[in-house]
Formats: structure tokens, sequence, C-alpha cells
């Protein structure tokens, strides 16, 4: 995934190649549109039936909620990819943090602990106890990372670029045998109704 | 104390009382920033009227298009504050929909055996 061939290239590639690259004000109300984008864009690439439609549109609000959470306070935009040129697919998020922020770090030994369970599906059944364990009112869960993982089915990557930037990379792999089956109707009907609108 | 139903952005949750139920359709999509916030007074009523009324709560998620990892943290939330106060909370979602059936299967662990928290799914 080199990320540097220009848009006038699709044409030369396989159909179902898709490459969506867009510089966001973070703003909060931006997420669900881009939400339901993605999955406009996967329902059109792959089938619209597919189950990681709705996974990789969980994917993408939950990373983008993240960059404007805990992304530097001034910063003005926020960089958002989905890309597919072969069977994974990769959405990235890049933003900047304030110096001496803690969620560089914060996110880096999240990552580490979600890594140690055998499977990501443990890993979110134990993030969910540590909750369950534990009334005390908080501000977040720390759900977002390991529902990637788990319900998205995504590896995780985390890097700075720079000093003041992380980026973090939700990588789908190819699925393993068709997860859908049929072929996709001419008329989207009841397959785009799923694709609700965003009012 | 008379509950209402509850609009907040695209998250609607839509009441129904019957002789044994409170019934809470949660509709829509759920991509608030403090979901928590929006949602406490809405929980607090209702936990009321259960202890007064003997009810039980029944939360419907089928039509739920998109929950955010913070409104899971808020919905974890009132399960503790139910069981710790002793009501009874069933769950239903649509088990058709992958992505519904992973996050609730992943709840059932909360299910102690002792009746107080039940799921159950429609479509599976
Ligand atoms: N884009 C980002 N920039 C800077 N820090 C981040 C970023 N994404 C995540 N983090 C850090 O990683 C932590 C874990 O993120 P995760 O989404 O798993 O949980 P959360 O956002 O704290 O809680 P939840 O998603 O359940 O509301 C965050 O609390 C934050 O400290
Ligand atoms: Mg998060």
């Amino acid at each position: 995934m080199t990320g540097a061939e220009p848009l006038a290239g699709a044409v030369f590639n396989p159909p179902g190649a898709l490459r969506i690259e867009l510089s966001l004000a973070p703003e909060w109300g931006r997420i669900e549109f881009i939400r339901v984008a993605v999955g406009q864009a996967l329902a059109a690439v792959l089938h619209p039936h597919d189950d990681r439609i709705d996974a990789l549109s969980m994917v993408s609000a939950e990373l983008l909620e993240n960059a404007l959470k805990y992304g530097a306070r001034d910063q003005r935009a926020v960089g958002f990819t989905v890309e597919r040129t072969g069977d994974p697919i990769a959405i990235t998020v890049e933003n900047a943090v304030d110096a001496a922020s803690p969620h560089p770090d914060a996110l880096r030994v999240r990552l580490a602990w979600i890594a140690r369970f055998p499977s990501p599906a443990q890993a979110y059944l134990a993030a969910l106890r540590d909750l369950y364990g534990d009334e005390r009112p908080r501000g977040s869960g720390g759900l977002g990372m390991v529902r990637i993982a788990y319900e998205g089915g995504c590896a995780l990557h985390c890097e700075t670029p720079a000093v003041d930037r992380i980026l973090v990379r939700a990588t789908l792999a190819g699925p393993a045998a068709p997860r859908s089956s049929g072929p996709v109707p001419e008329d989207p009907g009841d397959a785009g109704e799923r694709l609700r609108r965003v009012d | 104390m008379a509950l209402r139903d509850l609009v907040v952005d695209s998250l609607t949750l839509n009441l129904q009382l019957d002789p044994e139920r409170i019934i809470v359709r949660w509709l829509g999509k759920a991509g608030m920033r403090n979901p928590s916030t929006a949602l406490a007074p809405f929980f607090r009523d209702l936990i009321t009227v259960a202890e007064e009324s003997g009810r039980f709560v029944e939360f419907h998620f089928q039509e739920m298009e998109h929950f955010n990892s913070s409104t899971i943290l808020s919905i974890m939330q009132i399960i503790q504050t139910l069981r710790r106060k002793q009501l009874k909370l069933r769950i239903v979602f649509n088990a058709q929909l992958k992505w519904q059936k992973m996050t609730f299967e992943a709840l059932r662990q909360f299910d102690a055996g002792d009746g107080l928290f039940e799921m159950s799914s429609d479509g599976s």
C-alpha cells in the first residue's frame, strides 16, 4: 500500500479497488457522515450484504472519535484514508497531539494489552469484565481499540510520523471464504436499505 | 413519575409499558460524544419506575444501526446498576446482524444464572 498513486490510475486497478482520502475539520458531527460514506463505498465494491461493511463503518467512527477526543486541542484537520488494493482493507487516521500528551503512550499500552490475549474476543471479554467490576463514574471505558480488534476483526498498528503526530491504522485481512453469496442486485432495493441516509 | 421517550441526536429511546415490563426500544444511531450525560436522567427515571412498579426492564436493540464504544460503556453501567438494585433486565438483539451478535453475545458473561439478566435474540 503506497498511498501515493493518483486516483486517475483507478482504471488500471482491479475492480473492487478503493481509495478514500480526506482531510476532516475536527467537528464531531462530521464523523457520522464518514461512517455512512465508508459503508456506501464498501457496499459498492464488496457485496451489499458483506459483514465487513458494518465492521469497517464502525472502525472508521471509532478511529475518528479518538482522533477528535485525544488529538491536539488546536488541530486544524484529521487525516482519514480507506484503502483497498488487494484483499485487505486498511483504515488510517492521523491526528496532531499536544506536546507532552499522555495519549500516544496510553494508546501503545492499550495495543500491547490487547496483543497479550490469545484472541481479540478474549481481550474484549476481559475489557468488559474490567469495567463491570468498577462502578466509579468514568469518561471513557477503553473499549474502542479492543472493539476494533474484536468486532472489527482488524489488526491494529500505530506510529508517530512526527513528534506531534500520531497515525493509527486498522487493517482487515481478506475473507478466508466468501462471506456473501448471490449476485449483487441490479436495483439495490433491500440491499440499499441497510445504508440508511444521514438525516 | 411519568417516563418519557428520549430523543438525542439520531438516537430515540421509545417507551412502552405493559403490566409486567418497561420496554425500551432503542432506535437509530448512538454516536454521541458524551452518551452517559445524555442518558443518565432517562436511566434514573427508568430505575425509579421499575422500583416503584415492580416491572422488569426490557431493552430492544434490534433496530439499532450503530453504537459507539462510549454508548456500550453506558449500557454496561445500567446493567450494573439494575443488578445492584436487584431489578431484572432482559436484552433483545438481532442475531442476524453480525455486529449485534458480537456486541451482545459478549455481554452474556454477565448472566450470573440468577434470573436477573437475560439475553435473547430475534432471528438466530
Ligand atoms: N488518535 C489518537 N490520538 C491520541 N491518543 C489516542 C488516539 N486513539 C486512542 N488514543 C489513546 O488510547 C486510549 C485507548 O483508546 P480506546 O478507543 O481504546 O478507548 P477510549 O477512547 O479511552 O474509550 P472508549 O473508546 O471506550 O470511549 C485513549 O484513551 C487515548 O488515551
Ligand atoms: Mg475510543
